[in-house]
């Protein structure tokens, strides 16, 4: 009775803990960039579980690495309508991989295909974003801040607070006073410190650091006390990026004038009156004949945008799957016309929803602080169990995570390959056990996540070099020698080996052979 | 005189055999590694691991892709050949007959070397064999099996056609009896 009392207590406290706060009017507490400006972002009236094992402790426990395949990009350019050139990033994380009873079991939400890139994805912009060999263009998003009250962090632990993870990494003494240092990443790995820096709490450095507040952007938080046990905080915010709208079709991008209109799919959109001195153009979304959608667009708050919310929906229309708005650049209005994009086969990638392209997976954009969208993360739903011989694709088959040998506990022979059928090299070996993974060279698998995971996963690469160069290695990936001595066979087919020049011999002596036998009959006859 | 219908029988029974003795021990393979042995890929399995294909069908790719037709052709040509050496038996020499059966099973046995039935003979000490064939493709060993037996029933025909054995034993004894009077 007592267990269920203290077990219900439990719960009852978490619940409380991870609910958004209400009674407080937190878009009055968090602070903007400066006086007067308004927060860019709406406090979330929600909180949306994250991905399963955001948390530091989750990460990938001696993972293989892999810089990349010929078909999971690396370092790709895209252009954006103003010449930005980010570089964008395939990336694969395996992540609570385990062997249980002579298969490999990956959990839901082990399994995380992450579109990265090396800069903020920035909305209006036209720029182009990977999804899964696509490339469709970015519009528009919808981003939330989370606050939840009475955030306790234990040190050396993690918390997630909306698409944000805080860590609390370090306590440094000094004299008799102390600071206390979080790291700040996003839901996918994201280590703002490049960016932000990381912030720091004190109360005994009193002219060093800030006290207990902390300000990163709209990642923000109050702690009531910092030890070297762990921070308590009364409210901690952390950004989320609770939707991306992209479109695959670009319907038209120029200066357009009242009664232009241009056919989307099934609907038209309309240019229904351009008012340039007011800064204002209204367009009409137009289905079977009747205006489904009409709506003012402008005029443009050039101080606010691009992130701020109010400003840039008053730019942007939506319907279906039909998108556009007034272009606040080079200039919103020239020669009385509006500068206008629209963009058909518009699609949203939601936080926590299922994946429409392939619904065994739930997406989940990532966001980065200011507003500017960081890729996005697709993570299976269900539990995946890999049999010897067996694989499992991943998104719209876009890669490949195949078993070839395991041996009791240990994976002897496994490997990643791209749609192309590019497979990586045997990342199994006599001391795997798993098969959690770092695949590709972007923000979190090329920069953030070595900072946790790095060392170790330098050293499984090193200690499964030494074993499989081994000379008594004992059969290290049965399959990739199989897999080699099929190759093998081939090339030798091509080179005189030792059985070729006896079958060629072979070959000579039956002509020879024959050949004396017809001599001797011609003779007689 | 050769018997060209019995030995046309002869050699597709045998390469029959061949093709349902590789039907037989043919199984459907459970792992990658196994799979590429019998000449599957990655694109051959579901995502749960299994190999698409019903096992009838299954058997026929992996039979057509590692070439096992050419494997059949030598052990029917190699047994069509011991069957003839049988055939003409003690009339082209005892002997010469044994060796031209042996030799064809020679052939034979390495024509299965490097067949799906490989993994048993290896088993049973005939894997080096295998391995020093690996490289050879199954369209040469075959070409060579037609032509040493091609060559065999050649040599053995000239055997019989030089020497019609009832009126040769019968010289051979007239001329013996020639002979022995003479000496004495």
């Amino acid at each position: 009775m007592m267990r269920q009392i203290l077990s219900g207590t439990a719960v009852a406290a978490l619940f409380v803990a991870a609910s958004p706060a209400i009674a407080t009017d937190y878009a009055t507490v968090l602070r903007p960039a400066k006086p007067g400006m308004p927060l860019a972002h709406p406090i979330a009236s929600d909180d949306i579980a994250p991905p399963p094992f955001s948390l530091i402790a989750d990460r990938p426990v001696r993972p293989a690495y892999v810089p990349g395949l010929p078909g999971l990009a690396q370092g790709r350019i895209v252009t954006d309508d103003f010449g930005r050139k980010p570089p964008k990033f395939d990336a694969v994380f395996i992540r609570k991989s385990r062997v249980e009873n002579g298969e490999v079991v990956i959990p839901a939400g082990g399994l995380v295909y992450h579109e990265d890139t090396w800069g903020g994805e920035v909305a209006l912009r036209g720029e182009p974003i990977p999804v899964l060999g696509r490339l469709p263009t970015y519009v528009d998003y919808d981003m939330s801040i989370v606050v939840k009250e009475n955030v306790t962090i234990p040190a050396g632990q993690s918390v997630v607070i909306g698409g944000t993870v805080y860590q609390y990494y370090a306590t440094v003494g000094h004299g008799k006073t102390a600071n206390h240092t979080l790291h700040v990443k996003t839901i996918a790995g994201t280590d703002w410190e490049w960016a932000f820096g990381s912030p720091v709490l004190s109360t005994t450095q009193t002219d060093w650091w800030n006290g207990l507040a902390f300000t990163q952007l709209y990642n923000q938080g109050k702690a009531r006390e910092a030890n070297p046990k762990q921070i308590a905080f009364d409210w901690l915010s952390g950004v989320r990026m609770d939707r991306i709208v992209l479109a695959d079709d670009k319907v038209f991008a120029g200066l357009a004038s009242a009664g232009d209109e241009w056919k989307a799919g099934r609907r038209t959109v309309k240019v229904a009156a351009v008012d340039a001195a007011a800064g204002t153009v209204n367009v009409e979304v137009i289905e079977d004949g009747k205006v489904v959608l009409a709506k003012t667009l402008g005029p443009v708050q050039n101080d606010l945008l691009i992130e701020d919310t109010g400003a840039r929906k008053k730019l942007v229309f939506e319907h279906g799957d039909v998108i556009g708005f007034l272009s606040p650049w080079p200039e919103p209005f020239k020669d009385g016309k509006a500068n206008l994009k629209i963009y058909g086969k518009a699609f949203s990638l939601r936080y926590g929803e299922t994946y429409a392209g392939d619904p065994r997976f739930a997406v989940y954009p990532v966001g980065c602080p200011t507003g500017h969208n960081f890729g996005f993360m697709l993570v299976n739903k269900e539990e995946i169990r890999l049999k010897p011989g067996a694989s499992v694709d991943g998104p719209e088959d876009y890669f490949k995570i195949a078993v070839d040998r395991i041996e009791g506990d240990k994976v002897l022979g496994w490997h990643v390959a791209d749609k192309q059928g590019n497979r990586s090299a045997n990342l199994g070996g006599p001391t795997i056990t798993n098969v959690d993974l770092v695949l590709g060279q972007g923000r979190v698998a090329g920069q953030a996540i070595l900072k946790d995971v790095g060392r170790q996963m330098l050293a499984r690469t090193y200690d499964n070099m030494l074993t499989q160069s081994a000379p008594d290695a004992a059969a290290p990936a049965a399959s990739h020698v199989a897999a080699s001595a099929t190759t093998a066979q081939h090339a030798s087919q091509a080179s005189l080996s030792p059985g070729m020049i006896a079958a060629f011999g072979v070959f000579g002596l039956g002509i020879g052979a024959i050949g004396y036998e017809v001599g001797r009959r011609r003779r007689k006859a | 005189m050769i018997p060209l219908r019995r030995m046309l029988v002869v050699f597709g029974l045998g390469a029959l055999g061949y093709v349902v003795l590789s039907y037989l021990t043919f199984r459907v393979p459970a792992t990658l590694a196994d799979a590429e042995l019998c000449g599957f890929v990655e694109q051959d399995f579901n995502a749960a691991g299994q190999i698409v294909y019903p096992p009838v069908s299954a058997w026929w790719i992996s039979f057509t892709r590692l070439q096992e037709y050419w494997t059949a052709i030598s052990v029917g040509l190699s047994v069509a050949f011991i069957a003839f050496a049988l055939t003409v038996g003690r009339r082209a020499g005892g002997g010469t007959v044994t060796g031209a059966v042996f030799g064809s099973g020679v052939l034979a046995v390495s024509a299965l070397c490097v067949s799906c039935l490989a993994p048993a003979l290896s088993v049973v000490g005939l894997g080096i064999a295998g391995t020093l064939l690996a490289g050879v493709p199954k369209w040469l060993i075959a070409l060579n099996t037609l032509l040493l037996t091609g060559w065999g029933m050649l040599f053995l025909s000239r055997r019989l056609s030089a020497c019609a054995l009832p009126s040769c034993e019968k010289a051979q004894s007239h001329s013996t009896d020639e002979l022995l009077q003479s000496q004495a």
